[in-house]
């Protein structure tokens, strides 16, 4: 007897059964998982070499032999099923569950023992459309067996599923899907004995279950599973269609065959010939089908890994780096359709990664840092590759080395990252992407990984581009400024003399007629003489005031050309306010106003130079003060008085100092200029260089931070500064 | 008897302007426009005060205080200067054996207060 389609696709199962076994055993992690999967796939293997192994033998005694052999795998294929599927989903040293498992290997034992009587195969059907069993009354026994564990299995594996989530639900779902095609195959195999028909050659089935559940077990993470699903069925329908065409035509024109090899020598070798076309096309046609599959299911995919491909050449072109960073979180959430990204880069100091750029729904502001030494960051050194959050749980599960790997999950869980991709520049991380979950729910694939690293190590090139040229700028615009400045401190060390001098000369002389007036005998004088000197007096008055005026500016112009010396250290906000508080007593009457301070618990300390910071702080008091006295006179309002609050508070490694005064405030226009050089709201011939603020804010960048005002006509004025915490204490 | 001060300044119009208004407050008031002009009238006679420029011609206020003070060790004298570049102004003074620095501009009432607490 020759091969037919159902002994031909026994044959191909029961080969591909005993390949994958070891193959799955050598390429998966050892464990329990992967020692029962290759003992089932053995087994089914076994199983499946039914009809083809009962037809080869002449005799039907010894056909009943072989078969009653056979079914001694077939007998433990359904608890080796159930514990397998126990193993997966974790359940099989549970109690209640272990239990049902020895119970089912026993009563597989019991079928075992009566497998050589009648009881269980009377006999074999042969050359019938089909190879079947006539069973006796312990097999049907047995094919209730198998309902009811696959019963137990696909309830206990639908339970796993709902509370499974990312790519652990992508690989219940292959393993489902796996076991449902076993499970119609087993019908299959059991349909002839009891309706005479079987309408598939269900060994077909077979092979498609075990390549898939080879994927779920194996390789689930880096295939889509609609891709591996159409692959199995593509390689068993390819390799069906093309083995078991000639077995069609042999069977349809055997006749017609039959002459022809009886009048021509040449005529089997021919055939023989267009067999192996046959069996050879099968790679080629599997290749191509499955690739065009893969694409169209893909499709989605393949379209956002382009964007990402040709968004990571043009990167290089960007060269301010917060647009740079904001393209790449925008891109990543925008093309991959993930609920967030975010980018880290490492800072200057190279001591901590900082939050960069942010997109989509994120909880963490730009700003947070994450230490050198987190586990996340060794472990991204250490892999040089994407880490993907439900990948490091199983290997937890798995029982890898746990406290390294528990350590980085839940550091990855802390940022919110189902995936972080590191950017290189040679050996040094510069800096890592956080990826979200996809908002499809579909895991992330080998494929989507590879192109984020493609991005992410432009993203590098182009990062250190950037840094470059922001460093050069800011190189450049520091020595501008240095120069300027060295030249204006010299100019104005050389000018502050003489200048002074002229206006010393100013207030003496004017100081001296005052005084000389003051000293004429007026009493015998005219009044209008008299009004003329009085008006003389006041006159030379306003002169000695300009001129000390004109001196105030001379210093203040010098304090800030001379370069402010790094002489940082921590110090609590606390001390910075009180210290200026302590000199601003002398200028202003507190008791006269209402001066809160309001501080955060635990606020950290700053980095800064008191002195520098308090004069800043002075100036600030000094102005609301300021503003409350010009209110007061100038609006009159009923049950006035002046309240200057101060409040700090922490967040994102800064600390965020608030002033606010409810004094006379200005308009936004005013308020738009307030840090411009020689810009005041101060009447010119009252108080104020229109230096103030903007020396504040020269300090204040000069120490990492930022300050801005609001303020409204009549209602008062806020002063908000922004300044960086001092690094934690090693 | 009234107070002696020697105002060392080249800045003569400055000079003779405060001569008057001082003299009018009561004291005995002799200038210097130079070093050596300074030196000459401490040497003729010590006065109770001297208010010493920084900046003088061809020479510089820390120099001519020296030489004042080999001539008059226990001379009172006090530093007037334009000059805010100097740091730490005040301590240098000190160490030179000044009582300490006027810096100008100044009100000439500021100007009369100091002299009376440098004197007293």
């Amino acid at each position: 007897m020759g091969l037919t389609l159902y002994t031909g696709s026994s044959l191909l199962a029961f080969l591909a059964c005993i390949i994958l076994a070891p193959l799955v055993l050598w390429r998966g992690k050892p464990g329990r998982q992967i020692y029962l999967f290759s003992g089932l796939t053995l087994l089914v293997g076994v199983w499946s070499l039914f009809p083809f192994a009962t037809g080869r033998v002449e005799r039907s005694a010894d056909a009943l032999s072989v078969a009653r052999f056979l079914y001694l795998a077939a007998l433990f294929v359904p608890p080796l099923f159930l514990h397998l599927t126990y193993t997966i989903l974790g359940l099989s040293t549970l109690r209640r569950e272990a239990a049902v498992l020895r119970g089912f290997y026993l009563v597989s034992a019991l079928f075992a023992l009566a497998l050589p009587t009648d009881w269980f195969i009377r006999d074999v059907i042969r050359y019938a459309p089909f190879f079947c069993v006539v069973g006796g009354p312990l097999y049907t026994a047995y094919v209730g067996f198998f309902g009811i564990t696959c019963a137990l299995g696909f309830l206990a594996l639908l339970r796993g599923y709902r509370g499974a989530s990312g790519v652990r639900r992508n690989q219940l779902r292959y393993i489902f899907l796996s076991w449902f095609l076993a499970y119609v195959a087993g019908l299959f195999h059991f349909m002839p004995t009891y309706f005479g028909v079987e309408p598939f050659p269900h060994d077909i089935l077979v092979i498609a279950f075990v390549t898939l559940s080879a994927y779920a077990i194996v390789r689930y993470r880096i295939l889509d599973i609609r891709v591996a699903v159409a692959s199995a069925l593509i390689l068993a329908a390819v390799y069906a269609i093309l083995l078991g065409m000639p077995f069609l035509a042999l069977r349809w024109y055997r006749d017609f065959l039959y002459e022809m090899i009886q009048q021509h020598v040449l005529a089997a070798p021919a055939l023989a010939v267009v067999y192996a076309l046959f069996a050879s096309c099968c790679p080629f046609v599997y290749i191509a089908l499955q690739r065009r599959a893969a694409d169209r299911l893909l499709s989605e995919q393949r379209r956002y890994q382009t964007v990402l491909r040709q968004a990571a050449q043009g990167m290089t072109l960007i060269k301010e780096m917060d647009r740079l960073l904001n393209l790449v979180v925008h891109i990543l959430t925008r093309t991959v359709r993930i609920s967030h990204s975010a980018v880290y880069l490492l800072d200057t100091e190279g001591k901590t990664y900082v939050l960069r750029a942010r997109r989509g729904t994120f909880g963490i502001e730009v700003g947070h840092a994450m230490p050198v030494g987190s586990p996340l960051i060794a472990e991204l050194v250490r892999q040089r590759g994407a880490i993907v959050q439900e990948e490091l749980k199983l290997q937890i599960q798995s029982g890898g080395e746990a406290a390294r790997l528990v350590a980085a999950e839940g550091a990855m869980g802390a940022i919110q990252a189902a995936v972080v991709v590191p950017s290189f520049v040679e050996d040094t991380l510069i800096g890592f992407l956080v990826l979200g979950e996809k908002r499809s729910g579909r895991a992330y694939s080998q494929d989507d990984l590879q192109v984020f690293e493609v991005l992410a190590s432009q993203a590098a090139l182009a990062i250190e581009n950037a840094q470059f040229y922001d460093e050069l700028q800011r190189t450049q615009a520091d020595l501008f400024q240095t120069a300027k400045m060295a030249t204006l401190g010299q100019m104005a060390g050389g000018m502050s003399h003489q200048i002074n001098n002229r206006f010393y000369v100013l207030t003496i002389l004017a100081g001296t007629m005052k005084a000389a007036l003051n000293a004429l005998n007026l009493d015998t004088a005219d009044r209008e003489i008299r009004e003329m000197i009085a008006k003389a007096t006041v006159t030379f008055q306003k002169i000695e005031d300009n001129a000390i005026r004109g001196g105030d500016i001379v210093k203040t112009l010098l304090r800030f050309s001379r370069p402010t010396r790094g002489d940082q250290k921590p110090i609590a906000i606390q001390e910075i306010v009180d210290t200026a508080l302590d000199v601003v007593q002398y200028k202003i009457k507190l008791e006269d106003l209402d001066f809160s301070k309001e501080y955060e618990p635990d606020l950290p300390m700053i980095q800064g130079n008191v002195n520098q910071l308090a004069d800043s702080l002075f100036n600030l008091f000094s102005n609301a003060y300021d503003a409350i006295q010009s209110k007061q006179e100038r609006l009159k309002p009923p049950d006035y008085r002046g309240a200057i609050t101060v409040r700090a508070r922490a967040g994102s490694g800064r600390v965020t100092l608030t002033i606010r005064d409810n004094g006379i405030g200005m308009t936004p226009q005013e308020a738009s200029q307030l840090f411009i050089p020689f810009f005041t709201t101060k009447a010119t011939s009252e108080k104020g260089t229109g230096l103030g603020l903007f020396i504040i804010k020269r300090i204040v960048e000069h120490h990492g931070g930022q300050i801005r005002a609001t303020s409204q006509f009549g209602e008062g004025t806020t002063f908000t500064m922004t300044l960086p915490a001092a690094p934690a204490a090693a | 008897m009234p107070p002696t001060l020697l105002l060392v300044d080249d800045e003569r119009e400055a000079t003779e302007a405060l001569q008057m208004v001082l003299e009018l407050r009561g004291f005995t008031v002799r200038t210097a426009a130079s070093g050596r002009e300074a030196v000459a009238a401490v040497e003729a006679e010590v006065p109770d005060l001297v208010l010493l420029d920084l900046h003088l011609p061809g020479t510089t206020g820390w120099e001519v205080l020296r030489q004042l003070r080999q001539l008059a060790p226990a001379l009172r004298a006090v530093i007037v200067t334009g000059s805010s570049v100097e740091q730490d102004l005040e301590r240098l003074a000190l160490e030179a054996g000044a009582l300490g620095v006027l810096t100008k501009p100044l009100r000439v009432d500021h100007l009369i207060a100091a002299i009376q607490r440098f004197l007293s």
